[in-house]
């Protein structure tokens, strides 16, 4: 009985001493994705965002950078097309609708010349995403996003990420993800805009590097200095 | 069901298959209680740092570090070697001392030391709740995954994940907790080498991935967790370890003294593979998924959105081993509080080995269901319920089992007041003072507060007897000679 008392007052206290940074969410009833590979290279996307319910307004975010060509995006909501306003953060292409929307479908499209080196035979083709998460209305929402990616050109030879089922024909590409993924990456073969790779190496990563080498130098320094004394040869009494 | 969801099924009945046979070819060594509790005391230093290592890393590392790692970037990496300066308090003046006295339960110490078998219960009530707090933490993780992969309701995918606690620890004890240890540290490390390298040449580099994390936000570079909080951090969890029940039941079983403190430096070379490890995933899943449900699930996405098939279905079957074997040890430690230190002790202290053994399995059962109530709750990150866990042990622990094998003037009302304070003090000031009260973190004021009670109590009340000292201390000598 005091066992079980006692497990109550945890119940009661636990939420009240934990914490934790949270999200904000869109609950949706079926997210679908179609990226096409048209002759040419030209990557056309298509996304449907059917929504159950969340936050007034929310924009979408895509990844940008010299080595892409994004165009041609349009919203519709609940069938009727929206303005989108575009702000530039580092990598990051915010498009924001002009006016405030409540509606149960979105419906996005836009246009992508995706980068082809001389020297880089993986593509990544950036894919726009809400800029929170996505809950399901129903069941566990894990395999929530359905992604499919299509070709007529020949320009994809595979894809490396996310991982995708490829059907029996060769050129298309299905998967269920728990989240929209950042971009799609693609062993690519077909032509696209020039880059200079160099400026890509330029993006600022703030204090990433310096952590990192410094914390794995503590850590081998770490472990070789204890185990050096750890074999020494005083006995212990 | 998702690909995935039928080889980890399979794999982990294959590894439940495996935890039955090394139990049975273990249970041949199991002659009495030491032998299913502290492994016979026959462990050499690699074997024991595995140990060491597979009590430390649990889901809360595996899926709740991950997780952390997604939400909050790069900073909380630094708690391990912060955390490790706790280990090395305990290789320096806990666990030589511990192996030497060569009990079972760390509440055989505190009945020893301060001759007190009142000591003994309070201590032992005072572990089954830390541990209870901890191994929700590892029914919530191992919940969230096989819910992930099987579509199972949350609180169906808790029992099946409690009833494989429960059948891997009755069916082994400390010897297959030991074996199975080392089996951990092998599996994480081949994982981690595998996961590792195929995310940061897949996702476009380290500088795409440090470059993308800092455009997502600059704190996830470094700094999203001040100095201030990531030491209140580290405290917890560093001092928690020095005097954690699971890891003195580890020094004791250890071959000698010496072992005791290699096996710690092995630890730290088993940790730092699982520290890469668990950063390079949490990062990545962030870069790759950068809006997650949940961070907690940044694991299982990684294996099933991101990696191959192979090598997502070998990350969760490492996610599966680290659960279930750190779950082990908290059932173990907890179940032989109540058997050992309250049971057996006091109801049936002429019990034969065979009664006793039949006694802890028992406890095991009856302890695996405990903590269900607690994850039903699903209160908050995994990292986080660990994380208080912790700061209990901590506050509960530290003062008292530290300074008590290396202060002889330590008393058992100054050991009795320290655990009391100290966990009541956690409970009081993330209760009620939460965030920084004075400027102090509730692990740091628990600890203060467990610190000032033990040298009050201690000094206020007669020195304990030498035959109680001798121990720890060895025959004080006379003066003069």
């Amino acid at each position: 009985m005091r066992m079980s008392l006692g497990m109550m007052v945890w119940i009661v206290l636990l939420p009240c001493l934990c914490q934790a940074d949270g999200i904000p969410a869109l609950r949706a009833q079926n997210v679908k994705i179609l990226m096409q590979v048209a002759a040419g290279g030209k990557v056309l996307v298509t996304e449907h965002y059917s929504l159950a319910g969340g936050p007034p307004s929310f924009g979408f975010v895509i990844m940008s950078d010299s080595c892409r060509r994004l165009d041609d995006f349009t919203l519709k909501a609940d069938g009727t097309p929206v303005g989108l306003s575009r702000k530039e953060d580092r990598m990051w292409l915010h498009l924001d609708p002009a006016s405030t929307t409540h509606a149960a479908a979105y419906d996005l499209s836009y246009a992508i010349e995706p980068f082809a080196g001389n020297d880089r035979r993986d593509a990544d083709i950036p894919l726009l995403m809400p800029d929170r998460a996505i809950f399901a209305a129903t069941g566990t929402g894990l395999d929530l996003i359905h992604l499919s990616v299509e070709q007529t050109s020949g320009a994809i030879d595979g894809i490396i990420l996310p991982q995708m089922a490829r059907a029996p024909d060769g050129d298309h590409w299905t998967a269920q993800l728990a989240a929209v993924p950042t971009v799609i990456r693609v062993k690519w073969s077909g032509s696209g805009v020039p880059c200079d790779q160099a400026a890509l190496r330029n993006d600022p990563t703030g204090p990433f590097f310096r952590n990192l080498w410094s914390f794995l130098a503590l850590l081998v320094t770490w472990v070789a200095l204890y185990l050096l004394w750890a074999y020494r040869k005083t006995e212990i009494v | 069901m998702t690909a995935l969801a039928g080889p980890i099924i399979a794999a982990t009945i294959l590894y439940i298959v495996l935890v039955i046979v090394v139990g049975i070819w273990s249970s041949r060594k199991i002659k009495d209680e030491a032998g299913l509790l502290v492994a016979g005391r026959s462990l050499g230093p690699i074997l024991g740092g595995a140990t060491l290592m597979a009590n430390q890393v649990s889901a809360g590392t595996t899926v709740g570090i991950v997780g952390f790692h997604y939400f909050s970037g790069f900073s909380y990496a630094w708690t391990w070697p912060l955390a490790w300066s706790g280990l090395v308090i305990a290789a320096i003046f806990v666990a030589p001392k511990m192996r030497g006295f060569a009990g079972i339960t760390l509440s055989d110490f505190f009945a020893v030391r301060f001759n007190s078998s009142f000591a003994r219960v309070f201590s032992s009530v005072l572990i089954v709740i830390c541990y209870a707090v901890m191994l929700s933490a590892q029914y919530q993780a191992g919940a969230l995954l096989f819910g992930f992969l099987t579509s199972l309701a949350y609180g169906w995918a808790l029992l099946l994940v409690a009833s494989i606690t429960f059948v891997y620890t009755v069916l082994g004890g400390m010897y297959s907790n030991a074996y199975l240890g080392l089996f951990k540290a092998l599996i994480l490390i081949a994982a981690y080498c595998c996961v590792i390298p195929f995310v940061i040449r897949n996702e476009g580099g380290l500088h795409s991935l440090a470059a993308t994390l800092y455009a997502v936000h600059p704190k996830l570079a470094g700094g999203w967790f001040d100095g201030r909080r990531l030491i209140s951090f580290a405290l917890a969890l560093g001092l928690g370890m020095a005097a954690a029940p699971y890891e003195i039941s580890a020094f004791y079983s250890l071959t000698t003294k010496k072992a005791t403190q290699v096996a710690i430096g092995y630890s730290f070379l088993f940790q730092t593979f699982v520290a890469i490890g668990v950063l390079s995933c949490g990062l990545s899943a962030r870069r790759y998924l950068p809006y997650l449900t949940n961070p907690d699930l940044a694991t299982p996405a990684l294996a099933l959105n991101i990696l191959p098939r192979w090598m997502g279905a070998l990350l969760l079957i490492a996610v599966v081993v680290t659960l279930t074997r750190a779950g082990g040890a908290l059932l173990l430690t907890s179940a032989s509080a109540i058997s050992h230190d309250i049971f057996l002790r006091f109801f049936r202290p002429d019990a034969a080995e065979k009664e006793k053994l039949v006694v802890h399995r028992v406890a095991i059962a009856v302890l695996s269901l405990l903590p269900i109530g607690i994850a039903l709750g699903k209160f908050d990150l995994v990292n986080f319920v660990i994380l208080f866990a912790v700061k209990l042990l901590a506050a509960t622990f530290f003062v008292p089992v530290v300074l008590g094998v290396n202060w002889r003037r330590a008393t058992k009302m100054g050991a009795i007041a320290a655990m009391a304070g100290g966990f009541v003090g956690v409970l009081g000031w993330a209760y009620f003072a939460h965030p920084y009260f004075l400027g102090l973190e509730p692990a740091e004021a628990g600890i203060l507060i467990s610190l000032i009670l033990f040298v009050a109590g201690s000094l206020l009340t007669k020195p304990e007897n030498e035959a109680a000292l001798e121990p720890f201390f060895g025959p004080r000598q006379s003066l003069g000679t």
